[in-house]
């Protein structure tokens, strides 16, 4: 068990380096495509849906209680993997 | 085109005729592939709400959800991305002196190499398969005189109709290069080879 908080700061890094590689990937696009407005439109709806994405999802996250206990295995596999010899029934 | 500023020492009277980029048909299967790894989350949210009502009323299990399924969205976005940019920066540049060809091979890699047009001794359309067909693109080879030097301009529209332009601005520019050095050109002029 570990706080839910754990889960955010990860999800941090990797929402940084996907916006690491999209920054090269907009650099590239603007400095070796045509200077036309067809490329400028392309780049606009590209970070456009970044914003929606991450807008959308840090609005539903800002109401979460981050010290929340969660566990990333589920319930049923710790009850199997908990027993002990003790609880196994003896055959008769 | 703003294209011309990715051809080295472009000369007043050169202009660009074709700007050559694949055809769009090209990038069908990566638009297939993106919608499936963009139906993905939607699918499991889909099917864990029905399946499994309660699963999403714990807000802390429904964060979780979230997260995960924001970064996968955002990575097949990349993806996608990724890939239109290497489409679109893949280029072939026709002037009326000669053939550029730039390559972006994935975010770091790009090539560029051009031949002079009166070098060129063959162009070669070449249109095969149902779709292309259908669509009309195709591929276009142009072969100088020197045996190494090979343009493939893939799946681009229209292979036949260009194919033929090239062979005409050939014909052009052979002309113009023979005035300026006052006889026709040999084949040893055109490999660079002195017999």
């Amino acid at each position: 068990m570990f706080p839910l908080g754990y889960l955010l700061v990860a999800w941090l890094i990797l929402l940084l380096i996907h916006g690491l590689v999209s920054l090269l990937t907009l650099i590239q696009i603007l400095r070796y495509g045509s200077s036309s407005s067809g490329t400028y439109f392309v780049c606009f709806i590209f970070v456009g849906v970044i914003a929606l994405v991450v807008l959308g999802t840090g609005k539903f996250l800002l109401d979460i209680d981050w010290n929340t206990p969660v566990s990333i295995i589920p319930q049923s596999l710790t009850s199997i993997f908990g027993r002990t010899a003790t609880d196994i029934p003896l055959q008769p | 085109m703003s294209l011309a500023r990715f051809i080295a020492g472009i000369q007043s009277d050169e202009e660009i005729v074709y700007a050559l980029r694949r055809f769009w048909f090209a990038l069908i299967p990566d638009f297939i592939g993106a919608f499936f790894i963009f139906a993905i989350p939607v699918g499991t949210y889909i099917y864990l709400s029905n399946a499994q009502p309660a699963f999403f009323q714990d807000p802390a299990r429904f964060a979780m959800f979230l997260m995960g399924a924001s970064l996968f969205f955002l990575y097949g976005w990349l993806f996608l991305f990724q890939n239109f940019a290497d489409w679109y920066l893949d280029v072939w540049i026709v002037t009326n002196r000669r053939i550029v060809n730039i390559e972006q091979h994935g975010l770091f890699g790009r090539t560029t190499s051009e031949l002079m047009l009166y070098n060129v001794q063959d162009v070669t359309s070449d249109i095969r398969g149902f779709f292309a067909t259908m669509f009309s693109y195709g591929n276009i080879s142009i072969q100088t005189a020197a045996e190494k030097e090979h343009f493939l301009f893939e799946n681009v529209a229209h292979p036949n109709e260009i194919a033929k332009r090239i062979l005409e601005l050939t014909h052009d520019a052979r002309l113009v290069e023979e005035s300026h050095m006052g006889h026709a050109v040999t084949p040893e002029e055109m490999t660079g080879k002195e017999e």
